[in-house]
C-alpha cells in the first residue's frame, strides 16, 4: 500500500469515525431532548400523623387546689394529706346594735272617775217647839204643881239645807239632839221628811222618853244611800203622861241638828274642790328589752286629756319613771281644763333617764283638782277624765337591764358549690360545720342559722343551727367558733347541695342576765364552714355527666378537605389509676345537647366500654396502696372522626362512670390518675388537598 | 524531599492520558471529596462534560487556567486572536440537581395525581436518599454582554509578549441538604417513640461578582524544550465581592410519644457581604507535534475572602416539651410563642426564636482547585479532551469530590461544532453532556456566534436516570477581535 493509499485509508477511517461520532451525538441529543420531564402532580400518599394528645397526671392535691379557690371551692387537703370537703359561705357581715335598742310603749287610754264626792256638813239652825204650841193654847204659869193630862202631839218643823238642791248620799247622817224643857217627861219620835220629794219620809228615830226639865235625848238619821233634796223637815211626834207639874213660863222642846260631812254619788249643790288621782302604766309590747336603767336618745310621749266632768279642773300629769337631766320628774300641769275640753301634752324624753319600777312598763300618774263652784252644779261620782297616751319609739342610747332575744338580722347569703353532676351516690361518713363569728355585744346571745340547700337533682334539704355564744364588747371583741353537731348535718351534706343559702339571725340576750348594751355594740358573722373528711363511699355505680359542649367546625373548605383526605384514626390511652375509685371515661357526641348522654351518634370507644381502669387496691382503712394501669387502643373510622365535623356543629360530653365502692375509701393528696393518650391519624395527601390549599 | 529525575524518552500523548487516568482514579478512590467549579459553566465546556481546561482560550481561559492565554493552539489551527472583546452576548447556564431522585423517579411518582405511593414504593423512594440526606443545588451563571461583558471579558496583548485578559465574574447559587428523616416524615408520617432528626439542614447561598486580571507568557524551560512546542505560565488576580449566607451548623429534631412531643432544634447561620481576592496560577504546554495541549491550573491558590460587611451570626431555635395537640387547640394559647418553650433571651419580655450571636466577620474563601486538562486533536475536525478537577474544600457550588471528565468536539464544518462529554465524580456524579453550536464566523474584526447549546445530565448518564441537569445556552455572541 502506497503512502497515499495509507493516507487515504486513514482519512476514510477518520471519516467513518466522525460520522459515527455525529450519529452518536445526534442520538444523544435526541435522547436527551426526548426525555420528557412531565409537569408535576401530587400523587396519593397516605401518611400517619402521630399526635400526642394527653399526658395528664392529676393528683388529688391539684384537684383540691383547683377547687379550693374561687367562689365554688369545696375541697382541701388537710395537714395529714387527706382530702376533705371544705367549703364555706363567707359573710364578713357586721351588724351593729344601732337603734335597735328601742321600745314603743303600747298606746292606751285611761278613764278616771271623779269618785265619791265630798260635801261638807252644815249645822242646822236650832228648832224650838214651845209647850203652848204643843197644847194649842197658852199655858198659865203656876206656882205649884198642877195636874196636866197626858197628851199626844205631832208637829212638823222645816229643816232647810244650805246650797243644796239634791244629794245622793253614799255616806252621811244627820245628828239630832233634843232637849226636853217641859216639866213633864215626854216620849218622842222624829221623822225626817223630804219636802223636796213630796214629803217623803227619809228616816225616823225614836228618842224614847225624855226626862223633864232639860232632859236630853240624841239620835242620828242615817242617810247612807239616801237621796235627799235640800228641803227637809222634821216631823216631831210625841206624847206626855198625866202629871202634876208646876209650869213656869212657856217651856219648850229644843232640837238642834248637824248634817255631817257627806260623800255623795251625785249632788246638785255648790261643789267644793274635789281632788282625785290615778296611776296607770304604759305596757311594753314584749319583753325583748327589759330596762333597769336606760338613757333615752330619742323619743317622746304625748298625753291627751279630756275633761268629762262639768267643773273646771287642773290636771297634773307625771311620768314617774323618767327623770330629766336635772333629775326632776317629768310632770306637766294642765291649769284649767274646762268641761268637755281636750288638751294635749307632749313629753320630749330625749336625754331622759328611764328607770322603771317594772322593766316592762312605764308608769303614768295624774291628779285632777276641781275648782270650787260658785253656783250649784250637778255632778256625779261617775264623771271622769280621759287620759290617752300616744306613744312613740323610745330609742335608748344605753341600756342596763335584760335583753331577751333582741334580733340582729343578717342578710341571707347564697353560694354555689361546684360539685360535679352525678355524684348523687356519694355517701359521706362524717361531716362538720363551723360557724365563725365575733361578738362585741355585751349580752350572751344566740345565733340561729337556717341553712337550705338544693342539689343538682332538685332535692332540697334544710338544716337549723341554734347556738348560744358569750358576751363581748367593742373594745375586746370575742371570737366565736361554733361547732354544732347536729345529726342532720351529715344527711344534709350527703345531698351534695350545689346551691346553699345560709339565713342567719342573732338574738341578743338570754332573758336572764342583767347586762349593759350600747348602740355601738355589734356582732359579726364571718363565715360558715362545712367540712367532711373525704372518707366516703360510692353507694352505687355513678355517672357524672358534665354539661355538653357545643363544637362547630365552621371552615367548610377545611371540612371538605378533611373529609376527602382523612383515612382513619386510632387512639391509644394509658390510664394509671391511683385512686380508690374505678373510673371509666367515654366521649359522647350528639347533634343536640339533650341527646349527648341518651342517644349519642358516636361514642368513643365505639363499643361503649369506655376507657376504663379498675379502682386502685386499698388497705383496710380504704387508703390506696398501689396503682391500676390499663392501656386501651381504639380504632376510629373516617366516618367516626367526621362526626365531629358535621355541619351545624355537634355537642360533645365526657361521660365519667365511677364504680361503687365496697366500703368507705379515703382520698389523699398524693393519690392521682395519670392519663396518657396519643392519636394516630392517617391522612391521604393528594392533588385535591393541595389544590385547595 | 529530593526528587531525582531519570531521563527517559518522553511519554507519548496516550501515555500521558493513561497516567492521568490512573491518577484520577486513584484520587477518586482514595478520597471522598467532591468538586464543582465556579465559572466553569461555559456552554462549550458543558457540551464537553466540563473537560475544558486545555481548550479554554481568550477571556475564557481566565476561568480555567490563565496560562492558556499565551497558548498558540493546535498545530494547523489559526493562532488565537491576540485581542478579543466579548462585546455582545446573551445567555446563561442553569444548574439544578439533587443526589437522590432521578427524572424517572420523578416521572413515575410525582406526575400522576392517581398514582399511589404506598408501601414498597415509599421504601424505594426513601432508599434513594443517602443516609446523609437529600442534597440539592441550583446555580445560575448569566452570560450577558453589552460592551461590558458579564462572565466574559477582554483579552489583549501586553508588551513583553504577555497576553493579558480582564474578565468579570457573576454567579448566584444555592445549595442545600435536607435530612433524610425529613423525607421519611413526609412519606410515612411519624411514629411514636422515634426521634426524627429533621433539623440537620445544611446549605449556603451566594451571589458573587468580581474582576479578574490575568496575564500569561510563553516561557520554555530548558528541561521541556525537547518535549514541548510551547510552554506558558500564567496568573490571575481576582478581586471579588458579594453576599453570602450559610448554615454553620444545625441539629435536633423531635420525638413524639403518646404523652407528649419533645422538640429541640437549632440552626446557627451566618451571612454578610464581603470582598476578597484570589490568585490563580497555571502552566500549559503543547506537545511538539502540536496536537496535544496539557494545561494545569491551580485556581484560588492564594484566595482570601473576608465577609465583614453587615456580617452577623444568628441562631434560630425552637424547643418544647410534652407538646400536645390540646395545647394548639387551647383558645387561651393562640400564639406559637405560648405553645413552645423558647426563652426570652434578650430580656425584652417576648419569647425569642432567633437571636443574634455576634457581628463578627468571617472568612469563607473560594475553594482552591486543581485543574488538569488535556486536549488532543487527532484530526483537524476532531478534538478530544480530558480533565481532572480537584478542589480542596467546599463552597460556592464547588465541591471537593474529584471529577474526571472527557469529551470530544467534532466540526462537520468549521461553523457547526458538535460536542459530547462524559464525566464522573464531582458534585453531579456521572454525567453525559452534549452540545452544538452555530459559529463562529469571523468577519474582519468581528466574530459571530449565533447559537451555542449544551445539556449535561447530573447523577446519571442517561437523562431518565439522571438526578439533575445543566442547561447552558448562548443565543448570540459577538466578539470584537
Amino acid at each position: 500500500m502506497s503512502y497515499v493509499s495509507r493516507a487515504q485509508s486513514r482519512e476514510h477511517k477518520w471519516e467513518r469515525r466522525t460520522r459515527a461520532f455525529c450519529a452518536l451525538a445526534i442520538f444523544t441529543i435526541v435522547a436527551a431532548t426526548g426525555c420528557t420531564v412531565k409537569s408535576p402532580k401530587v400523587p396519593k400518599i397516605d401518611f400517619t400523623v402521630s399526635i400526642s394528645v394527653a399526658d395528664d397526671t392529676t393528683t388529688i392535691q391539684e384537684l383540691a387546689q383547683d377547687r379550693s379557690e374561687g367562689a365554688s371551692r369545696f375541697l382541701k387537703i388537710d395537714t395529714d394529706g387527706q382530702m376533705a370537703l371544705d367549703f364555706q359561705t363567707a359573710f364578713n357581715e357586721r351588724v351593729d346594735v344601732g337603734d335597735r335598742l328601742r321600745v314603743k310603749p303600747q298606746a292606751n287610754s285611761f278613764n278616771t272617775q271623779l269618785g265619791e264626792i265630798s260635801i261638807p256638813g252644815q249645822e242646822i239652825p236650832d228648832i224650838s217647839i214651845t209647850m203652848s204650841d204643843l197644847l194649842g193654847g197658852e199655858i198659865p204659869e203656876t206656882d205649884f204643881a198642877v195636874p196636866i193630862d197626858g197628851m199626844g202631839f205631832e208637829t212638823e218643823v222645816e229643816l232647810p239645807l244650805e246650797n243644796v238642791t239634791s244629794l245622793s248620799i253614799e255616806e252621811g247622817g244627820l245628828d239630832v239632839s233634843l232637849t226636853n224643857g217641859l216639866p213633864m217627861p215626854v216620849t218622842m219620835r222624829l221623822l225626817l221628811i223630804d219636802l223636796g220629794n213630796g214629803g217623803a219620809a227619809v228616816s225616823e228615830i225614836d228618842l224614847g222618853a225624855i226626862a223633864p226639865d232639860g232632859g236630853v235625848a240624841t239620835g242620828s238619821f242615817d242617810l247612807d244611800g239616801k237621796t235627799i233634796s235640800g228641803s227637809l223637815a222634821f216631823s216631831v211626834v210625841g206624847g206626855t203622861q198625866d202629871a202634876e207639874v208646876q209650869i213656869q213660863g212657856d217651856p219648850s222642846l229644843d232640837i238642834s241638828a248637824i248634817l255631817r260631812e257627806m260623800t255623795v254619788s251625785e249632788a246638785t249643790a255648790l261643789i267644793p274642790q274635789q281632788v282625785f288621782t290615778d296611776n296607770q302604766v304604759l305596757e311594753f309590747p314584749d319583753d325583748r328589752i327589759q330596762v333597769t336603767r336606760a338613757m333615752i336618745s330619742e323619743g317622746a310621749i304625748t298625753l291627751e286629756v279630756r275633761n268629762e266632768i262639768p267643773i273646771i279642773m287642773s290636771v297634773a300629769l307625771t311620768l314617774d319613771d323618767l327623770r330629766d337631766r336635772e333629775g326632776n320628774a317629768q310632770t306637766f300641769v294642765i291649769d284649767q281644763l274646762s268641761p268637755d275640753e281636750v288638751k294635749l301634752v307632749r313629753f320630749d324624753l330625749t336625754e331622759n333617764e328611764f328607770a322603771p319600777l317594772d322593766p316592762l312598763s312605764m308608769r303614768l300618774s295624774y291628779q285632777a283638782t276641781t275648782y270650787p263652784t260658785d253656783t250649784q252644779v250637778t255632778i256625779k261620782s261617775g264623771g271622769e277624765i280621759e287620759v290617752s297616751a300616744l306613744t312613740e319609739n323610745l330609742v335608748f342610747s344605753r341600756v342596763e337591764g335584760i335583753l331577751n332575744r333582741l334580733e340582729l338580722p343578717f342578710e341571707p347569703v347564697s353560694r354555689t358549690v361546684d360539685f360535679p353532676a352525678g355524684l348523687n351516690n356519694v355517701a359521706l361518713g362524717s361531716t362538720s360545720l363551723s360557724v365563725f363569728a365575733t361578738s362585741a355585744v355585751g349580752f350572751r346571745s344566740e345565733m340561729s342559722l337556717l341553712i337550705t340547700g338544693t342539689n343538682q337533682l332538685g332535692q332540697s334539704g334544710e338544716l337549723v343551727v341554734d347556738e348560744v355564744f358569750e358576751r363581748g364588747n367593742p373594745s375586746a371583741p370575742v371570737s366565736i367558733v361554733i361547732d354544732p353537731d347536729p345529726e342532720e348535718l351529715t344527711a344534709f351534706l350527703n345531698l351534695l347541695p350545689n346551691s346553699i343559702t345560709v339565713d342567719p339571725d342573732v338574738l341578743v340576750g338570754d332573758g336572764v342576765g342583767t347586762e349593759t348594751i350600747e348602740p355601738d355594740h355589734w356582732v359579726r358573722l364571718d363565715s360558715v364552714v362545712f367540712g367532711a373528711p373525704a372518707r366516703f363511699r360510692i353507694t352505687d355505680d355513678t355517672q357524672i355527666q358534665p354539661e355538653p359542649i357545643r363544637r362547630e367546625f365552621s371552615d367548610d373548605e377545611a371540612r371538605r378537605r378533611i373529609q376527602s383526605n382523612l383515612q382513619e384514626a386510632g387512639v391509644t390511652t394509658t390510664i394509671e389509676n391511683h385512686i380508690p375509685l374505678g373510673v371509666s371515661v367515654s366521649i359522647q357526641v350528639a347533634r343536640t345537647a339533650e341527646d349527648v348522654y341518651t342517644s349519642p351518634i358516636l361514642t368513643i370507644p365505639t363499643d361503649g366500654s369506655g376507657f376504663s381502669v379498675n379502682a386502685a387496691p386499698v388497705d383496710g382503712e380504704g387508703k390506696v396502696i398501689g396503682s391500676e394501669k390499663k392501656e386501651t387502643t381504639v380504632k376510629l373510622s373516617a366516618e367516626d372522626v367526621l362526626v365531629f365535623l358535621e355541619e351545624g356543629g355537634v355537642y360533645t360530653g365526657v361521660l365519667i362512670k365511677i364504680d361503687g365502692t365496697d366500703g368507705d375509701v379515703e382520698l389523699f393528696g398524693t393519690d392521682f390518675i395519670a392519663v396518657q393518650a396519643g392519636a394516630q391519624i392517617v391522612v391521604e395527601l393528594n392533588e385535591d388537598l393541595v389544590e385547595r390549599q | 524531599m529530593m526528587i531525582t529525575y531519570t531521563k527517559k524518552s518522553a511519554p507519548s500523548t496516550v501515555s500521558w492520558l493513561r497516567l492521568l487516568m490512573v491518577a484520577v482514579v486513584a484520587v477518586t478512590t482514595l478520597t471522598d471529596i467532591r468538586v464543582e467549579g465556579l465559572n466553569d459553566t461555559a456552554t462549550r465546556a458543558i457540551g464537553l462534560g466540563q473537560a475544558y481546561t486545555a481548550l479554554a482560550r481568550g477571556p475564557e481561559a481566565v476561568f480555567w487556567n490563565p496560562a492558556n492565554l499565551a497558548l498558540r493552539g493546535f498545530e494547523g489551527e489559526k493562532e488565537p486572536k491576540k485581542f478579543t472583546w466579548e462585546m455582545l452576548s446573551l445567555g446563561g447556564t442553569l444548574v439544578a440537581e439533587n443526589n437522590s431522585f432521578s427524572v424517572q423517579t420523578y416521572n413515575d411518582n410525582f406526575t400522576d395525581p392517581n398514582h399511589e405511593i404506598r408501601g414498597a414504593v415509599k421504601s424505594d423512594l426513601l432508599g434513594d436518599i443517602p443516609s446523609d440526606g437529600l442534597k440539592f443545588n441550583v446555580d445560575f451563571h448569566p452570560v450577558v454582554a453589552a460592551l461590558v461583558p458579564i462572565n466574559g471579558g477582554i483579552s489583549f496583548p501586553l508588551p513583553g509578549d504577555i497576553r493579558a485578559a480582564v474578565t468579570t465574574t457573576a454567579a448566584w447559587g444555592i445549595e442545600g441538604e435536607m435530612p433524610k428523616d425529613m423525607i421519611e416524615l413526609m412519606l410515612f408520617g411519624n411514629e411514636f417513640d422515634r426521634q426524627y432528626d429533621i433539623a440537620k439542614w445544611n446549605g449556603s447561598q451566594w451571589a458573587v461578582g468580581g474582576f479578574n486580571f490575568a496575564g500569561a507568557k510563553a516561557w520554555m524551560p530548558s528541561v521541556l524544550k525537547d518535549h514541548l512546542r510551547e510552554f506558558t505560565v500564567g496568573s490571575t488576580l481576582k478581586i471579588l465581592g458579594g453576599i453570602y449566607t450559610e448554615i454553620v451548623r444545625s441539629d435536633g429534631g423531635f420525638i413524639s410519644r403518646p404523652q407528649g412531643t419533645n422538640l429541640d432544634a437549632y440552626a446557627v447561620t451566618q451571612g454578610g457581604g464581603g470582598v476578597g481576592f484570589g490568585l490563580d496560577l497555571g502552566v500549559a504546554g503543547t506537545t511538539r507535534d502540536g496536537k496535544t495541549v496539557v494545561s494545569i491550573g491551580m485556581l484560588n491558590l492564594l484566595d482570601t475572602f473576608n465577609w465583614s460587611i453587615k456580617s452577623r451570626q444568628d441562631s434560630v431555635f425552637a424547643k418544647a416539651s410534652n407538646l400536645r395537640v390540646t395545647k394548639f387547640l387551647d383558645p387561651e394559647l393562640p400564639k406559637i410563642e405560648e405553645v413552645l418553650e423558647n426563652d426570652d433571651i434578650d430580656g425584652d419580655g417576648e419569647v425569642d426564636f432567633n437571636t443574634k450571636l455576634s457581628d463578627d466577620s468571617f472568612s469563607r474563601s473560594l475553594p482552591a482547585m486543581l485543574r488538569v486538562g488535556v486536549a488532543h486533536q487527532p484530526i483537524e475536525r476532531l478534538t478530544v479532551v480530558g480533565n481532572f478537577d480537584q478542589a480542596f474544600s467546599d463552597g460556592f457550588g464547588v465541591s471537593s469530590t474529584p471529577r474526571i471528565s472527557t469529551g470530544a468536539e467534532y466540526r462537520l464544518v468549521p461553523w457547526f461544532p458538535t460536542r459530547i462529554g462524559l464525566s464522573l465524580g464531582g458534585r453531579g456524579g456521572s454525567s453525559l453532556g452534549v452540545g452544538l453550536a452555530l459559529g463562529p464566523w469571523d468577519v474582519s474584526h468581528v466574530q459571530f456566534q449565533l447559537l451555542d447549546l449544551a445539556f449535561i445530565t447530573r447523577g446519571g448518564l442517561l437523562p431518565g436516570v439522571s438526578k439533575g441537569f445543566v442547561l447552558s445556552a448562548t443565543a448570540v455572541r459577538v466578539n470584537f477581535i
